[in-house]
């Protein structure tokens, strides 16, 4: 029996470059490969919906939804998929970003023809290694913009009802383009800014229904951004959408401790930090000196959804999240085909202190240490 | 300094509770060597690919680190990564009453110094 090709596709704005790919890749492959390519991330989106793909290559810059961009969306509907970012602009910036993102390579383009065949190399490579399916427990970010783009750019036709405490509204999506939101008592553009300034709360996709009035009629792209800008500027939801009822209460911000804050999908149980349990410290190692008890610098908690629960004197709960989101798929990646088990979690060890980062079934943890300094006996402290 | 490296982690002797190591080159080349079952050279050069991301990953949330520990149900793995960015990956029993710590940080003393006074 003939064994079935895998689906490679490429997306790149370069049309030039995805003629070449589509010829040499398949080449390289002995025909082993099924060259697909996308010019842009609509008709990838396309692509993925119509075919199993084995591994998705993406460009970094591409107008419109850029590769990073495309990857958080990636994020969400297809997390177990197979990334690569292969880009003309490898700086360790972009890296660090892309890996952090979802990617599990980061290839830069070759100058030379000669230099396509180690990108063939390494990619075929890295098809060897298939996430497991129906994985879960992967930490991933899941904002209601992202959701949004992800049925525009796919041409759905869905309803996204949201709530966020009291507050109730639904945007209506129709073959990928916003026709109508309300909330309340607002309607149209402004029952839109209004449900994506809220920070936080629960949305369910459904099936579409008609609205009863379409009072959206501008470009989904103008109006997600107009959507961020107004909510950078303005600082998120502070009026009720009635605008009467002065008892209404604000919209729920996620940072403050002991609060069962709604979640994008399950509700997670807040704990307090002292019922925290801290993975016990390893012996001590001879190499490291020891300066002092540990002290806490930074602590996040966060759910598997990305949303923070707990955080102390965390000034970027962002890039803690980011970090715990890549390290949910680092350590399976890493454990593939090795008898070690499951990830628990992972310790750094730094010059200035210790870091663990976990990531359990319904949550993520982050906590930096650092050594304090101990007073010597005549009252100077220890440098 | 390849070379020497190279020739250091050949004649290295193992220590007691080490299941497998491997060292990855800047030149993203990487050689091991493994005393237990299961891992298999490929898996390994993958798993010190994964490490080396994640040294790029926690350098740019700006934590720097000397040493990370990757814990996993059945087994640690430790890793150190070099100036000349050279990375050592050492899997060992998760039991810490028959795992060599001495011997561990022998072997990561050795590694750190290896080829070094050839470049003084």
């Amino acid at each position: 029996m003939a064994q079935k090709r895998k689906k490679i596709l490429f997306v790149d704005d370069d049309v030039n470059l995805l003629a070449i790919l589509q010829q040499i890749m398949a080449k390289f492959s002995g025909n082993a490969w099924e060259v697909l390519t996308a010019p842009d991330v609509s008709r990838a989106l396309g692509s993925l919906q119509e075919h199993k793909i084995d591994l998705l290559v993406i460009d970094i810059h591409m107008p419109l939804v850029d590769g990073l961009q495309f990857l958080n969306l990636l994020q969400r509907k297809y997390p177990n998929i197979l990334k690569v970012v292969l880009t003309g602009d490898a700086t360790d910036q972009n890296r660090a970003t892309c890996l952090g993102s979802g990617a599990e390579l980061f290839l830069e383009k070759p100058r030379d023809s000669g230099g396509w065949q180690s990108v063939y190399a390494t990619l075929h490579e890295l098809t060897r290694f298939q996430p497991e399916e129906g994985f879960h427990g992967v930490l991933r970010r899941v904002g209601l913009q992202d959701v949004l783009q992800m049925e525009c750019l796919a041409r759905n036709s869905s309803l996204l009802k949201i709530s966020a405490g009291s507050v109730q509204g639904a945007v209506f999506v129709k073959d990928g383009q916003i026709i109508h939101a309300q909330c309340g008592n607002r309607s149209g553009e402004d029952a839109f800014n209004y449900l994506l300034s809220l920070s936080g709360g629960e949305f369910d996709v459904k099936p579409f229904s008609a609205p009863p009035t379409q009072s959206i009629t501008g470009s989904w792209e103008f109006l997600l951004m107009e959507a961020a800008r107004k909510r950078d500027e303005e600082g998120g939801a502070t009026e009720p959408p009635g605008g009467t009822d002065e008892s209404f209460p604000t919209p729920p911000v996620i940072h403050t401790s002991e609060r069962n804050t709604p979640a994008i999908v399950p509700v997670i149980e807040a704990a307090s930090a002292a019922e925290m349990e801290l993975p016990a410290a390893p012996r001590r190692l001879p190499a490291i000196a020891d300066t002092g008890r540990p002290k806490v610098e930074e602590m996040l908690v966060c759910s598997l959804q990305g949303e923070v629960l707990h955080e102390y004197q965390c000034t970027n709960t962002n890039g803690r999240v980011g970090f715990l989101e890549f390290l949910s798929q680092k350590s399976r990646q890493l454990a593939q085909g090795l008898p070690i088990g499951e990830f628990d979690r992972l310790e750094i060890t730094a010059s200035d202190g210790r870091v663990v980062a976990q990531v359990q079934a319904d949550r993520g943890l982050f906590v930096r240490t650092s050594r304090a300094k101990v007073a010597e006996p005549d009252g100077t402290m220890q440098p | 300094m390849k070379e020497q490296i190279n020739q250091w982690f050949e004649q290295s002797a193992p220590f007691e509770g080490i299941l497998a190591c491997g060292l990855r080159f800047p030149d993203q080349s990487s050689i091991s060597k493994s005393w237990a079952d299961g891992f298999e050279e490929s898996s390994i050069e993958n798993a010190l690919r994964c490490v080396s991301d994640g040294f790029q990953v926690a350098q740019f949330n700006r934590i720097v680190p000397t040493r990370l520990r990757w814990v996993y149900s059945g087994a640690f793995l430790y890793c150190e990564r070099r100036q000349d960015g050279s990375l050592l990956g050492v899997f060992t029993s998760k039991n810490l009453g028959s795992l060599d710590l001495d011997g561990l940080e022998r072997f990561f003393g050795e590694f750190q110094t290896v080829a070094r006074a050839a470049t003084l």
